[in-house]
């Protein structure tokens, strides 16, 4: 089960950032060899393909332990004191993250009810992307969630 | 001062709207005795304006003036100015319409689906000119061919495709790179954006007012923050601005020119195309405008009562 | 009142452990509540900042790093290298700044230039005799090239901030990164005779030519990226998707180090590196937002004013507080908070901004290299096996040499502006 999760968020955030890659390139050279041809929906696709692939990738970024902190002080402390620490960071990390989600969705919901579409000539609805706002902020949420339920519970995650 | 409105506004602060904005503010705090005050963050402190009207809409801002064109993403029909049918005419033609029963009609749209006031009649950038660096630009027809950056929007694009040009989109900083390398050989902006980054040491030479389409701004305040004041300060708000719009739009005009007068000393030749020249170009824009009504969602009563209102 | 709560919150979560993604964020999500601001507008912050073309360049130079990293470019450049200064004393010391400055035409980012090299020089080193410390700190500060030389991460996100136009930024790295190159190679130098440092094996004919050829793929990455920014025929988001597809194409056909089944796992690999970064820009700026709102910049402005600062002044005061920030936080972060607060004052002073963003970036280069947090820190540590102490130890005298540089760069505008003056015109 966890096996397949993993494979799906690499198969899609892959996949993802493979089309923006494609299409950006797309776009240079047809402006190129056929500038009447060009699209006005390029730039803006390529936004939504980055943008929902980033935030795919949230709950492998916690994880992995890939993001940015500072550890000299915790470093020199007690296990004890440091797993009071790794407690906390993870109900501070379900806090917020389930505030911005919580967030995301008012602002989803309100696209919804506007109507919002993208200035270009597709008309992209603009919900499908903002949705990526709270489903990213989401799956913060739930990983912050999991290892808090690991590490209360004292099992690896 | 009792009560405080916020404004965001994404122009720097020579830019004539910021400049005429704080004259507004001193005449709100004036009338008001000092018990209404405007406070404006400027240069997109708070918001660019693509983002101004839902931040309006949001309640996270109280007033913001973002251009007609930008709030098309929620109501289609405030694509209006940029309609074939707007092409060539002059500021009289189109403050007739605007100001009048239609521009009443896209402000109650706005007001019904963002839930925000108008505050009143849209105040003015002035028309976009277009510009090149070595083909001169005498006729519409003298565009044909051309690689032209344009902002945006699909009836932009539209209008240059139709004219026979190539409209491509560059952010606005790298703007004098691609005119020095060729990757555009003309552009449309305003005679003081071109001044205020010294286009002319970037190549550009000719220049056309054809009108292709002016730019305005319109006034929404958060319906909330409006009904939280008392009555006379309502009053106060919605006749002073009215009182000052005419003057603002003659002083848009006035720094337009302005800026045409300080391109022309360096090197910028303008020239002002025939009344015939327009009506030709505008003829072969209109083929292309019920499409273009369709692509962008707006309402065909509104057009027909828009065609009404400006008699083409 | 607010602000020095937040301020000190600020510090005691960042020392607590918590990732400074999730600080800003949270700090965000803080004043938004306590200021009674509608939450919908938070979550607009959020997908308003992550709706930015320039920033689609950021996963797409990474991702192109992340391909090279991988794929044997590394491993070329650093053989070419090795083949013209092989039979110098500290051979591979020079090897190393060679190689990065290439390097870091290839790629934006400092962490993926040191890893990179790293990766394939440090065993060598080791294996020859040098001191660890002397080879972690050559490739750490060798690395910052990564952020100076364009393209880069650093510029390319500065740029955004200020609207300034990202390719006149990249030529502006040019000069200063060049003279880094040669006062690194001065040291290395010098090191490496006062040590007795080995040198090389030679190379006959065929094997030196090989080795050029062999590089040339990779040398070819930089020249198409550069080359297509610089005569117009790309945008830079437009650069960044070639430099990916690229280094992508070179690494699968040429150097053949990754197979087709690796593809989707080095790009969503190059994501998740993007994801680390752009978790960082949107906490930062919708908490700048608020920063902007509370008039801190204002207060700013109006204290630097009351001051009477001349633009000379300002930088030292400015690059003091780059220093110590640069100590504490990532880079990106650094650029993120700081930035948007003294923009309006740079104008103010009449600074150029291209010249206050290679200022910027030297400053962040330094950042890298500085404990406690010094992203090419942790990266040799982890690459060398080795503990943080030694890595810092052998960053001293390059953190040095970059303060002398940093004055310089600072005291000299012409150095930064005089390329992109040169090929742009001058403003
Ligand atoms: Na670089
Ligand atoms: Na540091």
């Amino acid at each position: 089960m966890k096996k397949l999760l993993v494979g799906l968020e690499t198969g899609a955030t892959g996949l993802l950032a493979l089309a923006a890659a494609l299409l950006t390139v797309s776009e240079s050279v047809l402006r190129y060899i056929a500038p009447t041809k060009l699209p006005d929906w390029g730039a803006e696709v390529t936004i939504y393909l980055v943008g929902w692939a980033v935030m795919l990738s949230a709950s492998r970024l916690i994880r992995d332990r890939m993001h940015v902190n500072v550890e000299m002080l915790s470093e020199r402390m007690t296990p004890g004191l440091q797993k009071g620490l790794q407690i906390f960071a993870c109900l501070f990390g379900v806090a917020v993250s389930t505030c911005i989600a919580f967030a995301g969705w008012q602002m989803v919901d309100f696209a919804l009810l506007l109507g919002e579409r993208s200035d270009s000539s597709i008309r992209f609805p603009m919900w499908a992307y903002y949705s990526a706002i709270p489903v990213g902020f989401g799956l913060c949420s739930a990983t912050y969630f999991w290892q808090l339920g690991c590490l209360l519970l004292k099992r690896k995650d | 001062a009792d009560y405080k409105l916020t404004v965001t506004l994404d122009t720097s602060p020579q830019h004539v709207r910021n400049v005429w904005l704080k004259d507004f503010a001193k005449a709100i705090e004036d009338k008001s005795s000092g018990r209404l005050e405007i406070e404006i963050f400027e240069a997109a402190a708070k918001y660019k304006d693509s983002e101004a009207a839902a931040a309006v809409a949001q309640g996270a801002i109280d007033i913001a003036m973002p251009q007609y064109q930008l709030i098309s993403r929620f109501v289609p029909e405030s694509d209006f100015e940029q309609l074939p049918m707007f092409y060539g005419l002059g500021r009289d033609e189109i403050y007739a319409a605007v100001d009048g029963e239609v521009g009443q009609d896209l402000h109650k749209r706005i007001e019904d689906k963002l839930r925000v006031k108008v505050l009143g009649r849209p105040i003015d950038l002035g028309f976009g000119t277009v510009f090149s660096t070595d083909v001169e630009l005498k006729t519409p027809a003298d565009l044909a061919g051309l690689k032209v950056r344009v902002p945006g929007g699909p009836a932009t694009v539209q209008r240059y495709e139709t004219m026979g040009s190539v409209p491509v989109q560059i952010s606005w900083p790298d703007v004098p790179q691609a005119l020095q390398t060729g990757t555009v050989s003309s552009l449309w902006a305003t005679q003081e954006s071109v001044a205020s980054a010294k286009l002319w040491d970037a190549g550009v030479k000719y220049a056309m007012e054809d009108r292709q389409a002016i730019v305005q701004y319109v006034p929404l305040i958060n319906q909330r923050s409006f009904d939280k004041l008392p009555e006379d300060l309502q009053t106060v708000l919605l006749s002073t601005w009215d009182e000052m719009v005419d003057g603002q739009r003659d002083f848009a005009a006035e720094r337009q020119q302005a800026a045409r007068d300080l391109n022309a000393k360096n090197g910028i030749v303008t020239s002002d195309p025939s009344e015939e020249a327009l009506v030709e170009m505008r003829q072969k824009l209109l083929a292309a405008q019920p499409g273009l009504v369709d692509e962008l969602g707006i309402d065909p009563d509104f057009i027909t009562k828009l065609s009404a209102a400006i008699g083409k | 009142m607010l602000l020095t709560s937040v301020l000190i919150l600020f510090f005691l979560l960042l020392l607590a452990g918590v990732p400074i993604y999730l600080v800003l964020s949270g700090l965000a999500a803080m004043v938004w509540l306590v200021e009674g601001d509608p939450l919908v507008s938070l979550g607009q912050q959020y997908a308003n900042h992550l709706n930015s073309y320039t920033l689609v360049a950021v996963p797409l130079f990474v991702i192109a790093a992340t391909f090279m990293q991988r794929g044997g470019v590394a491993r070329a450049l650093i053989d070419m290298a090795s083949a013209w200064v092989g039979r110098t004393r500290g051979a591979l010391g020079i090897v190393c700044i060679l190689a990065t400055a290439v390097f870091a035409a290839i790629s934006g980012s400092s962490v993926a230039t040191a890893l990179a090299i790293g990766a394939v020089l440090i065993p060598a080193m080791r294996d020859r005799g040098y001191p660890i410390s002397f080879a972690t700190g050559t490739i750490g500060a060798g690395g910052t090239l990564g952020i100076l030389i364009p393209p880069s991460l650093a510029m390319l996100i500065y740029g955004i901030i200020v609207d300034e136009s990202v390719p006149r930024l990249f030529l502006a790295g040019v000069v200063p990164g060049l003279i880094q190159a040669a006062l690194l190679i001065a040291y290395v130098r010098f090191f490496a005779v006062r040590n007795n440092l080995p040198v090389e094996d030679k190379l006959d004919r065929k094997q030196f030519i090989r080795a050029n050829v062999r590089a040339m793929p990779a040398l070819l990455v930089p020249v198409i990226i550069l080359g297509g920014i610089y005569s117009g025929l790309v945008t830079i988001s437009e650069a960044a998707g070639l430099s990916a597809v690229v280094a992508l194409i070179v690494s699968l056909l040429f150097y053949r180090e990754i197979k087709l089944l690796d593809v989707l796992p080095i790009l969503a690999d190059g994501v998740r590196q993007t994801g680390v970064i752009i978790f960082i820009v949107l906490g930062a700026l919708t908490f700048a937002h608020w920063l902007t709102g509370a008039g801190v910049t204002r207060v700013l402005v109006e204290f630097v004013e009351s001051m009477d600062l001349s633009a000379w002044e300002f930088l030292i005061i400015a690059n003091l507080i780059m220093f110590i920030l640069g100590m504490f936080l990532e880079v990106i972060s650094v650029i993120l908070i700081f930035v948007p607060l003294i923009v309006p004052v740079i104008l103010q002073l009449d600074i150029d901004p291209i010249h206050f963003g290679v200022i910027l970036v030297v400053n962040m280069e330094i950042a890298l290299l500085t404990p406690p947090v010094g992203m090419n820190l942790f990266v040799l540590k982890s690459v060398a096996n080795t503990g943080i102490e030694k890595v810092i130890k052998g960053m001293v005298p390059y953190i040095i040499l970059m303060l002398f540089l940093l004055v310089f760069i600072t005291f000299v505008p012409a150095v930064s502006t005089w390329l992109p003056n040169l090929v742009f015109g001058a403003r």
